[in-house]
């Protein structure tokens, strides 16, 4: 009974507390921020919420927008769509947040983004690279290549740079980013006239990729794409090696990283190569800015492209609030619309579609440093 | 040619199931309990390992030994806070305590290592071993080697000394084994030390063989070394052996000679004939209950 | 049945009221889209709760791949909306039917050789085939792979959950309490005694993980149409897991409990929320805790029931049924079991058992046995320890299949047919080491071997036709009758685990003659009993065999009872028959003597 007792004067107090918090915060501009922070694909997030945190420490620090300093409140979504809808909706109707970073993984943005277009929320993703997160709804931006794009350039690359007419290609047919990639590489290489000598797979969380390598080696190709993020990239890379694949390898934006996961970054020295949004050792000020920043708050260099667009994802929207002057949900979407701004990952201008119209970076390695070798421009 | 590498590839991934399912297997034929921790286990020893070898600068042998004592005592607290409470419940309950106890364990090291995959050192700068014309790398030697041997001197223990005795006997009856003057507790305890320090064990060799080490890397290989130790039949030591071995080898032979998006598939359906043909598992003891 | 009319009205008002109330803070806006949805959330994982419940807790098969039914069912009424052609407000209940029952398919394919297993065999098959359904789903092509199935519809509201969750939760009630329901409820205390009741184990273990996988499929429908998108990566063993969690901390076997958790374990995570990166530390802690500290979960086995609140609010005792006044509103035809006709002179025996013998291994157990039986006699199987006394129980009631010999009942071969068939033909037994329904009720143990004599079908157990009533209150009726016999009318709402051993063992002889035997096998009907106990299962034995007229065959060792009270005994010892004769014979004959001195 006394236990009773206590829990509904706990239960009056949580809710007390709940209904004072908004009324204290009342001069700031709140966004939300949605992202996996814990399980499975918990990296991405946490990638993508400190390239947005960097961010608004540092708009903060500047005096906020337009005097109104920014607050952004993160939710945690394990990655469930179901988890994904529930902080979304806490955002919008419990924390009247003025606009959405996120979501990170593209079935939550999807789930997501059916809601937000409802309402027309403003929303950007750092990291959804799926085609139709941002189909048919003008509200949502994205700050991350589109599939086609960088996979296209890298079959071009293998034609261009190694003049490869086999090339293979393994992939994570559990993931759509991997699946995606991988597809339109293959399309790519097709139209470009190369012969897709393997297309292999492996599932969620695989490390052995020793079965599908000796496939691969055993087709003899020029190249092999490697649509994987950077940790089950780098098991690759040093598999391969194992079982006497020695062609060069080409990557995505997800493997950018890679020399920070990989036993021995011989394996990668002018070998593996990769699209990155950025250039880090020739490339424009506010890209230096940013490692240099990033390095001083997390104690480590950006180790993954989504540091980047998360960042780039960030100040995209502040400019647009700024530019709207209010936090209007329909202002914000027309004044992101017209967004034209330098990111760290370039000048940043959306297309028809709400995706970004920016150059994308063949990187490799040389000395153990990631190193320019060509710019793409869309 | 090809054949033959697929089948080493197999052999040294089988290897690595095999050595995590023996501690499954021994855990299940004493408590009768699946340890779904046990899995992260493997992650908890390569944590260990990894921060000895590339912080601390200690040799493979030493941070391999204090991994494995590290785990031991981990298994034994496990035991003794979340499972012992609950060992006259049904064994739901303390199926739902090993979820938590492996939830528990992720999270805490996500918080500690970030979620993010780490490199794991290089333990062996070994070139490979060259058999008939065959390159085999050292480490996967030494893998299938040392979870043989692991798992001959295991059965050589639980037959011929006198505490393997003991576990022979708490796992037909416990009851009956407490009455006969066995320490249960012990027992049980020193069957989770010694589940767990073959999980550190199999979680350096899995990390010297996969050095990408991420908190959650304990529930794939877990669940697959789960897998084997039913389809040799659980409880029976080369049984996981077996089981571990056959999983591996139809993985490699799946993905290099059928596709390779199947072979999940194709692992659980092998599993799941098995069990249908001989519900035991391979060289599992049907046991009739007593009308 | 007034007392279950009032229930029935209070329990509706009940939920029309809830919904009322609900759909009101809804439109008053009151309940804003993020509780809705966490409320619609909630409601689905209460069908996932409720159903894994009848699976795990009521039926007691561990199963870890319940997320995979959800999934077929998810996929299945998913594409069935898109590809249809018609407006999906329109056909949601034919996507949510067609979702049950794709799924129910799944159960029926896996449980059929599954469930013929017990143990942890379910747990594993299950298992895998979350595992390969995940698979099929990533490399299949109609399922839009890993890029997951969009477009879904979203026609899920608040309207459509709620009345699948009160549908699922009262269907679930319904058949709880019925014939089938306790047939269920038999198995996981105990499936050989199930079977021995004649209860079909295996028909019901199926049925109920059928039902099970149906309602999982529902679920999985209301699922896709409420979040859009489909993910295959969403139905596997973490998912099953966690529904798998709250069945256990609503207390396993409680449709009342599993609701609970699963509201709680919804909320809980977003009651977590503002712990960020802490939230599953939290939450892992506080599941290890609840097992520890409450391992019988939130409400154990029992129910929460709304009419014992309401007697509880009003100060009103609960009232013990009458079964005396049960017993008069019945016609006295209704009551007395039909004793067997006289036996035409030249028809066969009751039971006749030729040669029967069984090897293990190499061991002979039982070799050349012969019997034969008459209606209404009483013989005595004695013998040392060890001399395959039981191991004749478990031949006659195909426990154990014969290496050899024949069993005919009154002509007819019943070598092979399953126990409960057996059973149904006229043998029921008793067990050595008693096998009662130990959480059960002393009234259902008995009433739970009527099970054949019963025939209305689960859709009339579950929307309480009239022969559901009428079967019900004979069952009542005669149940309290049987127990009447053994002086235990008084205990029938008390739990069987609790009753004093000899009670135990009376019990079991109740629930053996509930199956209205012709032969009734006792194995060691007075072990454990004091002399004056003894001598009332002596008068009480007579007496059923008078009444009811039924054969008996009793195991014993108490030679008082022995010789007092059969007519015939046979004595076995390594597995064979030494002598048989009337108890004066057998007491005189010197091989008998020889084996009970260990000559």
């Amino acid at each position: 009974m006394r236990n009773r007792k206590l829990f509904a004067a706990l239960l009056v107090a949580a809710l007390a507390i709940t209904a004072l918090v908004p009324a204290a915060l009342a001069d700031t501009i709140k966004i939300g921020g949605l992202a996996p922070l814990t399980g499975e694909v918990a990296q991405y997030g946490i990638a993508v919420k400190e390239g947005v945190d960097l961010y608004i420490e540092q708009l903060n620090a500047a005096g906020g927008i337009n005097g109104d300093q920014v607050e952004i409140i993160w939710y945690d979504e394990k990655g469930d769509e179901t988890e994904a809808v529930n902080a979304y909706n806490r955002l919008v109707e419990e924390d009247k947040v003025s606009a959405i970073i996120g979501d990170v993984t593209s079935k939550p943005s999807l789930a997501v983004g059916d809601r937000a277009v409802e309402i027309g929320i403003p929303i950007i993703t750092a990291s959804s690279t799926n085609y139709f997160v941002t189909d048919g709804k003008p509200n949502y931006f994205r700050s991350c290549f589109l599939d086609p794009f960088q996979a296209g350039i890298m079959a071009d690359f293998a034609k261009d740079q190694f003049g490869a007419a086999k090339v293979a290609v393994i992939y994570d047919n559990a993931d759509d980013y991997s699946v995606g990639l991988a597809e339109s590489f293959k399309a790519k290489a097709e139209a470009n006239g190369q012969a897709v000598v393997a297309y292999e797979a492996g599932t969620a969380s695989d490390v052995d990729f020793k079965a599908q390598l000796t496939n691969i080696a055993a087709q003899s190709p020029d190249v092999l794409y490697v649509a994987y993020y950077y940790g089950p990239a780098a098991l690759i890379v040093s598999q391969a090696a194992e079982v006497g694949l020695n062609v060069p390898f080409l990557g995505c934006d997800g493997s950018n990283g890679i020399e920070n996961v990989i036993t021995d970054t011989a394996l990668l020295e002018n070998k593996f190569f990769y699209t990155d949004h950025f250039a880090t050792d020739a490339t424009t000020e506010k890209a230096v800015a940013f490692i240099a920043s990033f390095t001083a708050k997390y104690g480590k260099a950006p180790y993954s492209a989504f540091n980047a667009t998360g960042y780039d994802a960030a100040l995209v929207l502040a400019e647009a609030i700024k530019n709207a002057g209010n936090t209007d949900y329909a202002a914000v979407v027309a004044a992101l619309k017209a967004t034209s701004v330098e990111g760290v990952t370039g000048k940043l201008t959306f297309d028809d579609h709400n995706d970004p119209i920016k150059s994308a970076f063949v990187m490799t390695f040389v000395g153990g440093k990631q190193t320019f070798v060509k710019q793409q421009n869309p | 040619m090809i054949v033959l590498r697929q089948l080493i590839n197999g052999l040294h991934v089988g290897s690595i199931y095999a050595l995590i399912a023996l501690g499954y297997t021994m855990v299940y034929g004493i408590v009768k309990l699946i340890n779904f921790a046990h899995g992260d286990i493997i992650m908890v020893g390569s944590y260990v390992a990894m921060v000895l070898m590339a912080q601390a600068g200690l040799p493979f042998w030493a941070a391999m030994a204090a991994s494995m004592a590290l785990c031991g005592i981990l298994g034994v607290t496990m035991e003794r806070v979340a499972y012992k409470p609950l060992r006259s419940l049904p064994r739901i309950n303390s199926l739902i305590t090993a979820i938590g106890v492996s939830l528990l364990l992720q999270n805490t090291s996500q918080l500690i290592f970030s979620p993010n995959p780490q490199p794991f050192p290089t333990a062996f700068k070994v070139p490979p071993v060259s058999i008939g014309g065959l390159d085999i790398g050292f480490i996967t030697l030494f893998t299938i080697v040392v979870s043989v041997g692991l798992m001959l001197a295991l059965q050589a223990f639980v037959r011929a000394t006198k505490m393997g005795k003991a576990m022979r006997a708490v796992s037909e009856d416990m009851g009956a084994a407490q009455l006969m003057g066995i320490n249960v507790n012990t027992t049980v305890s020193v069957t989770f030390a010694i589940g767990s320090v073959l999980a550190a064990i199999g979680a350096v060799l899995y990390s010297s063989a996969y050095p990408s080490i991420a908190p959650t890397m304990g529930s794939l290989p877990g669940l697959k070394a789960f897998i084997a130790a039913v389809l040799g039949g659980i409880g029976v030591l080369p049984g996981a052996m077996l089981g571990g071995f056959i999983m591996g080898v139809a993985e490699s032979l799946t993905k290099g000679f059928i596709s390779s998006q199947l072979a999940d598939a194709v692992v659980y359906g092998i599993l799941i004939v098995v069990l249908l043909v001989k519900p035991s598992g391979i060289l599992g003891r049907r046991t009739n209950e007593k009308v | 049945m007034k007392k279950k009319l009032r229930s029935y009205i209070l329990n509706t008002c009940a939920v029309a009221a809830l919904y009322g109330l609900a759909m009101l803070l809804i439109g008053s806006g009151a309940v804003n889209n993020y509780y809705l949805g966490i409320m619609l959330s909630a409601g689905i994982s209460i069908v996932m709760a409720v159903s894994l419940n009848l699976t795990t807790g009521l039926l007691g098969q561990l199963a870890l791949g319940h997320a995979g039914f959800m999934g077929v069912g998810a996929y299945a009424a998913a594409l069935l909306s898109i590809h249809i052609g018609v407006d999906a407000q329109y056909i949601f209940p034919l996507s949510l039917f067609f979702g049950g029952l794709v799924a129910a398919i799944f159960g029926l394919i896996i449980g059929i050789p599954a469930l013929r297993l017990g143990g942890d065999y379910l747990a594993i098959i299950t298992l895998g085939f979350g595992e390969i359904l995940r698979v099929l789903i990533i490399n299949l092509d109609f399922t839009g792979g890993a890029r997951g199935l969009r477009g879904i519809p979203r026609v899920t509201d608040f309207t459509y959950v709620y009345i699948v969750v009160a549908l699922v939760v009262a269907v679930m009630f319904a058949l709880g309490r019925s014939r089938h329901g306790r047939a269920i409820l038999s198995i996981r205390e105990d499936p050989v005694a199930a079977e021995a009741s004649g209860i079909p184990t295996t028909y019901y273990k199926i049925f109920a993980f059928t039902l099970a996988s149906f309602f999982a499929g529902v679920a999985g429908g209301l699922y896709a149409h409420y979040i859009g998108v489909l993910n295959p990566k969403n139905f596997g063993f973490a998912k099953s897991i966690e529904y798998l969690v709250m069945v256990v901390l609503g207390g396993m076997g409680s449709i009342t409990g599993a609701v609970g958790a699963a509201t709680v374990l919804t909320v809980l995570p977003e009651a977590l929320r503002q712990f960020s990166d802490y939230r599953m530390l939290v939450y892992s802690l506080l599941l290890i805790m609840m097992m520890l500290f409450r391992p019988t979960g939130l409400l154990g086995t029992r129910e929460f029931s709304l009419t014992a609140l309401a007697d509880r609010l009003l100060r009103r005792k609960p009232q013990a049924p009458d079964f005396a006044a049960l017993a008069g509103e019945l016609p006295p035809a209704a009551l007395t079991h039909r004793l067997g006709e006289p036996p035409a002179p030249g028809a066969p025996a009751l039971l006749r058992a030729t040669n029967l013998g069984i090897q293990f291994g190499g061991l002979k157990a039982v070799s050349g046995f012969d019997l034969a039986l008459e209606q209404g006699e009483i013989v005595g199987l004695i013998g040392p320890n060890g001399a395959g006394k039981t191991t004749v129980f478990n031949l006659l009631t195909n426990v154990y299949l014969p290496t050899a010999g024949g069993i005919e009942m009154e002509g007819r071969n019943i070598v092979g047919l399953p126990t409960h068939a057996i059973t149904q033909v006229g043998i029921a037994r008793t067990f050595q080491n008693i096998r009662l329904f130990k959480n059960l009720s002393v009234l259902d143990n008995v009433k739970i071997a009527f099970h054949n004599q019963m025939q209305y079908t689960p859709l009339e157990g579950t929307l309480r036709l009239p022969r559901y009533w009428w079967e019900e209150k004979l069952a009542d009726a005669r149940a309290y009758q049987l127990l009447h016999v053994f002086d235990m009318e008084g205990l029938a709402d008390k739990q069987a685990r609790n009753l004093p051993y000899g009670q135990q063992r009376k019990l079991e002889i109740a629930r053996a003659l509930a199956a209205n035997p012709k032969l009734l096998l006792l194995d060691e009907p007075a072990a454990g009993m004091n002399p004056t106990e003894t001598q009332e299962l002596l008068a009480t034995i007579r007496r059923i065999r008078d009444t009811f007229g039924v054969a008996v065959l009793l195991i014993e060792h108490d030679m008082s009872l022995v010789m007092g009270l059969c007519e015939r005994l046979v004595v076995l010892d390594y597995g064979q028959i030494i002598a048989t004769g009337t108890p004066e014979e057998i007491k005189r004959d010197p091989k008998v003597i020889g084996a009970y001195l260990g000559q």
